[in-house]
């Protein structure tokens, strides 16, 4: 009788419905591979494959550290555009995104690979990419974890090598709350402090831009708004699967497509780089309306109201511009005391959307207030009630305000009446 | 007239006396008091001064002193003798020493942690040094949970909050881990059965992950009365703890009586309905403005009481009356509690929900109607009444119940006989193969790592097999695949792949419960009725590949019964004893099992009033087993008798193990062999409900002689005559039941005498 525990536990397993790939999947998935310990006894095969494909091993005190570097000419083109543009890119406003100063040798380009979506412990970046510029090149360093046993000295590399450095920008793609959290756990987990470098997220600056322009904001989609184009692309989820089928034994050219992959992210991280350090210095030019608002609401932001008003001029003269350029556009103008510019807007805007009551209201409180035009004042005024349903909080308002300027006129008119006044 | 009178007047009453099979008076007892430790904290001293304590209880010292010592404790004094303190004191003086010191607090629900940490604030509010204290469970609002972890120098949390959002993001809790002294589980008798076995793999993780940060937290526990205080918490916790059980508060003169409703139809042996008996206590009590709570068991009989009692009861006073249960919003449950400990309230009618340690105050009196399941649960109602100073009161009225009644007629066992203890098993492969997966997802695992058993190496090697885990070249165990497996495990249902109930009346439709597939072949089978907190619900689809069955309100007065036709096949026994005639066994079963029909029984009657086919695949349940084999001359002439015999014996037998081992009855399952397969007897097999088993069977077979002794007497005492629903189950017309199981039972009591 006297079953095994494993035995025991298969059966225990199949019983209870847990759902496991069949042993004979599991035995073909590894096919004919040498196992690890094979594979320890040889003359390490898998160093081999990895040399082979063009990777280095870096002796470091904490062992030995894999990395493939790929460097690209400045004259390289990436997204119809080269990296040389770099060096000529105006960096001062998208270092206010970062709160520090940017120069193309200061940025550090990162990118991760891991075996899960997830934040927790268990979740490994297998493949850190880092791009930078240096000796008139974009490198690429991608530092492959071929163990797990071999995390350590990676993470420790990146931490002191890289990201420790005093001047180091970190630009990523939604890193904030991805790629860099999982870097902080990995240096928590091998008991070193985490560096703390400036962070440049490029995710939140990309909606920005582009919200209106790109349907989802993944970092493929809005690569594509600018021009890159990739064929036979791996999908992002299927990076975790054909790494662990490495790790169990296949052979190192089924990450090959993991590598491209990542490569490819860090490429385009510096491009969208590029291209929003442009969008900022205000040289470029969209055939759409949101990206200019985008830019406009920041300018407006700090206070840099004549870019602001270049960029809303930009944005309105699109075909595409919708009611909230024109909208944004008219309380910029309000604000900045451009009254009849603004009302010019109200009007067109009234006339554009004959659902929208807000432009007669700014109207209605201009003629009241400003210009005491209260016949006008008054004709806006009921315009704008005429759009609110009634019974609304907005009608009541309107209601009350309508009240007011009658008031107001009948006591004018009362002035007018007596024959004192005109004394 | 106020309690003493009210009390004097009963014991006076010979009519009330003839009900009365225990009346047993505890004197009163002064208190044990201790000085303040002399290293306390001035601001700690000065706090509790500012409410009012002067000294401490001895037992409060002596947890103290054993804390200060670096031991681990389990603090198990009764109801409100100031267990909460017993902790608060150690975690506020290591943090008022040194300031980066941390608590972990873990409860079992987030009404109790609400409850204790008012306590803690107003503890806290008198000190000069600011202590942090914040609750982090699923209500937490993601922006304060950062500061809560960077922060908190006491977090409250609960055991799934724990497992699933704390333990796998430990990176993000650092400064918590690498600096945690304590970890106060309250309540921790409520971590037993499939539960405790869950929550005692959540701290072996915990402790593995403060290790890894080079912290050595102390196990501060406090539980209820029960057998087993110290062996359940080193189970739970994994070291050896010290117990303290001896309280030092003081209390005054309590009354428990038992009392047992008196017979209306002799003939039939029926017996006035235990609530009525309540009802007639409850208002007397009432009447005379005397605080007291009443404990029903489904919140049908809670509101059905309470509105007896507001109708007995005079206009000022029935307002003051009201109901609680579980299924009221947390804040209308709050009132409640302050209005209790305020005396706003004078009577309250409670499901178990109040049992647990929500503070409501000390009553005068506390009724309890009908056994609540176990003798830890009825003396924690019991408990409920009880003062400081002054006569208290806590009377139990039985139903007619076999437990009931058996109750009432050993009041010895419920009064004093040491409670149930509370057993886990945190070694049931299922749960540990998940802890493990889900431990290794949060530290990989070294090659000669020991996770609570010493197999771990070879469950590991299996985890690589199934390419769960990858074993690295330095040895080390890593978690490979993409998911959190956390997130796939639930503490609370029990096996993997559980059926969840749907009930398809509510809109958008609601999940009402789950169960294990095993027992959802005889309970969720179509047509099946469902007793969910008492409402009855008829399941119209069981949809078993997607796990679910849709069930919808009715009401109707029978409950259905499903046939299973079972095989059983011994894997391997792991032990046996020969007695006499009998062989005993305990080893892995495989259970195969096939619904065939159900059968609809009248409530209250228990008549056959129709019957059902099921049309349901066979299902597979491997798990562990006690049995019994019978010489076949131990004497029955057919196989007809021999197979009622067993029936009736499995039928009682289950009950006496529920009882024994403080589990549901449907905890465990029993099956009959008139010729077994395998070794050609009579055989009786009583095995666990739960893929892997969870101990019970193992107890059964450890513990026979008590279980039997207990079965017999269940079914002596049961005054019916051939047999019934109560003891041996209903005998076919004209089986002399109940006599064919004394035989059987007297063969098996005479059998162990010999043997002994």
């Amino acid at each position: 009788m006297g079953r095994s525990l494993l035995d025991k536990l298969k059966d225990l397993e199949r019983t209870a419905g847990v759902r496991r790939p069949d042993a004979d999947e599991t035995a073909q998935a590894r096919g004919d591979e040498p196992s690890a310990v094979e594979a320890d006894q040889a003359i390490d095969p898998r160093a081999a494959e990895l040399v082979e494909a063009g990777f280095q091993r870096m002796e470091t005190p904490h062992g030995a550290v894999w990395v493939r570097e790929t460097a690209f000419d400045l004259c390289t083109q990436y997204g119809g555009r080269p990296f040389a543009d770099f060096l000529s890119c105006d960096f001062e406003r998208l270092g206010r995104l970062a709160k520090a100063e940017i120069a193309p040798e200061r940025m550090m380009f990162y990118d991760v690979e891991a075996t899960g979506l997830g934040h927790g412990g268990g979740t490994m970046p297998f493949l850190h990419a880092v791009g930078s510029f240096a000796d008139d090149e974009f490198r690429v360093a991608q530092y492959f974890v071929p163990d797990y046993a071999d995390e350590g000295a990676v993470v420790r590399l990146l931490a002191e090598a890289w990201f420790g450095r005093r001047d180091a920008v970190l630009v990523s793609y939604n890193g904030k709350s991805y790629d860099w959290p999982l870097f902080v756990n990995r240096c928590v987990l091998y008991g070193l402090q985490p560096p703390e470098p400036a962070h440049l997220d490029l995710l939140h600056p990309a909606r920005r831009l582009w919200k209106g322009v790109v349907r989802r904001m993944k970092l493929a989609d809005v690569e594509a708004a600018l021009g890159v184009r990739r064929d036979g692309d791996l999908p992002g989820s299927e990076a975790p699967l054909r790494y662990f089928a490495y790790v169990d034994g296949a052979p190192l050219a089924s990450m090959e497509d993991v590598f491209a992959h990542n490569l490819r992210d860090v490429c385009t991280l510096a491009r969208l780089a590029l291209e929003l350090a442009d969008a900022l210095a205000e040289r470029t030019s969209w055939p759409h309306a949101s990206p200019h608002v985008g830019l406009a609401t920041w300018f407006d932001a700090w206070r840099e109201w004549e870019s602001a008003d270049a960029q809303f001029r930009k944005a309105v003269a699109q075909e595409d511009a919708d009611w909230r350029a024109r909208w944004l556009f008219s309380l910029f103008l309000k604000r900045r005391g451009r009254w009849e510019e603004a009302l010019d807007l109200w009007l067109e805007l009234a006339d554009a959307y004959p659902d929208r009551p807000e432009p007669y209201v700014e109207a209605a409180k201009y003629f009241e207030h400003r210009r005491r035009d209260l016949a006008r004042a008054l004709w806006a005024a009921e315009a704008a009630q005429a759009r609110t349903g009634e019974g609304s909080r907005e009608y009541g308002e309107m209601a009350r305000r309508v009240e007011r300027i009658r008031r107001k006129l009948e006591r004018e008119a009362a002035c007018e009446g007596d024959p004192r006044r005109l004394l | 007239m106020n309690l003493e009178q009210l009390l004097d007047e009963w014991r006076r009453d010979p009519q009330f006396q003839a009900q009365v099979s225990a009346w047993r008076v505890t004197p009163a007892r002064i208190g044990r008091y201790a000085d303040f430790p002399a290293e306390i904290h001035p601001e700690l001293r000065a706090s509790l001064v500012a409410r009012g304590i002067e000294r401490l209880y001895a037992h409060q010292r002596e947890a103290w002193e054993a804390i200060q010592s670096g031991r681990d404790v389990v603090i198990a004094t009764p109801t409100a003798s100031g267990k909460t303190l017993c902790y608060n004191l150690p975690v506020l003086q290591a943090i008022l020493r040194d300031q980066s010191a941390r608590a972990l607090y873990i409860f079992p629900t987030k009404a109790l942690a609400q409850d204790q940490v008012a306590e803690l604030h107003d503890l806290v509010r008198h000190l000069n040094t600011s202590v942090h204290t914040f609750t982090y469970d699923g209500d937490t609002p993601v922006h304060a949970r950062q500061k809560i972890r960077e922060a908190g120098h006491i977090v409250v949390t609960n055991p799934d909050m724990l497992h699933a959002a704390i333990l796998p993001h430990h990176t993000k809790w650092l400064r918590l881990f690498k600096n945690l002294r304590y970890i106060v589980i309250d309540e921790a008798h409520i971590y037993r059965g499939v539960f405790g076995s869950h929550v005692a793999n959540v701290l072996r993780r915990l402790s593995r992950i403060a290790a890894f940060y080079g912290a050595r937290p102390q196990f501060i526990f406090c539980s209820a009365t029960i057998a087993n205080p110290g062996e359940l918490t080193a189970r739970l916790c994994g070291r050896e703890t010290v117990v303290l059980a001896d309280s030092g508060a003081p209390e005054g003169e309590k009354h428990v009586i038992l009392y047992n409703p008196p017979i209306i139809d002799p003939a039939l042996g029926l017996r006035q309905s235990a609530l009525r008996a309540a009802r007639r206590m409850g208002a007397r009590l009432l009447q005379h403005e005397i605080p007291t709570i009443a404990f029903a068991r489904t919140r049908n009989q809670v509101e059905l009481l309470a509105s007896y009692l507001r109708r007995d009861a005079r206009p000022s006073v029935r307002d003051r009356i009201v109901s609680y249960r579980g299924g009221y919003l947390p804040n209308e449950r709050r009132a409640i509690e302050r209005g209790l400990r305020e005396g706003r309230i004078l009577g309250v009618v409670s499901t178990n929900a109040l049992e647990l340690g929500v503070d409501i105050g000390s009553l005068q009196a506390a009724i309890t109607v009908g056994y609540p399941g176990s003798v830890a649960s009825t003396r924690q109602q019991m408990g409920r009444a009880g003062r400081r100073k002054g006569v208290s009161a806590a009377i139990y009225v039985a139903t007619s119940s076999a437990l009931d009644q058996w109750m009432v007629r050993h009041p010895e066992a419920l009064l004093e006989s040491s409670p149930e203890a509370a057993r886990i098993y945190p070694e049931n492969l299922l749960i540990l193969m998940d802890h493990l997966k889900c431990a290794a997802y949060e530290l990989p695992f070294s090659a000669d790592e020991r996770f609570g058993v010493e197999t771990t190496d070879e469950l590991l090697g299996y985890l690589v097999d199934t390419r769960v885990l990858h074993r690295a070249k330095d040895g080390r165990f890593f978690y490979m695949a993409d998911d959190m497996p956390a997130h796939a495990v639930s503490l609370r249902s029990a096996a993997q792949e559980n059926v969840v109930i749907v009930d398809q009346s509510a809109h958008p439709p609601a999940v009402i419960g789950e169960m294990d597939r095993f027992s959802a072949l005889t309970m969720l089978h179509e047509e099946a009725i469902y007793l969910h907190q008492s409402q009855m619900y008829q399941v119209e689809k069981l949809d078993l590949d997607n796990g679910k069955a849709f069930v919808r309100p009715v009401d109707c007065d029978y409950y259905t019964d499903a046939e299973l036709a079972v095989h059983l096949q011994v894997l391997e026994e792991n032990d046996c004893a020969q007695e006499g005639p009998l062989r005993h066994y305990t080893g892995d079963l495989a259970v195969h099992a096939t619904p065939t029909l159900f059968k609809k029984i009248k409530l209250e009657t228990h008549e056959n009033v129709g019957w059902g086919k099921i049309y349901l695949p066979e299902a597979e349940l491997h798990t562990s087993g006690y049995w019994v084999t019978f010489e076949r001359s131990v004497g029955f002439a057919s196989d007809d008798e021999w197979e009622g015999a067993l029936k009736g014996l499995g039928h009682v037998l289950k009950h006496a193990v529920a009882l024994h081992a403080m589990c549901a009855a449907s905890d465990v399952h029993v099956a009959v062999e008139v010729r077994d397969p395998q070794y050609a007897k009579p055989a009786v097999y009583v095995y666990d409900a739960y893929p892997g088993g969870v101990g019970i069977a193992e107890r059964v077979y450890r513990d026979r002689d008590q279980i039997f002794a207990t079965a017999f007497d269940m079914m002596q005492s049961c005054p019916c005559e051939a047999g019934c629903p109560s003891c041996v189950g209903p005998p076919a017309s004209g089986e002399p039941l109940k006599p064919w199981v004394e035989t059987l039972l007297s063969s098996i009591i005479a059998a162990a005498a010999r043997g002994a």
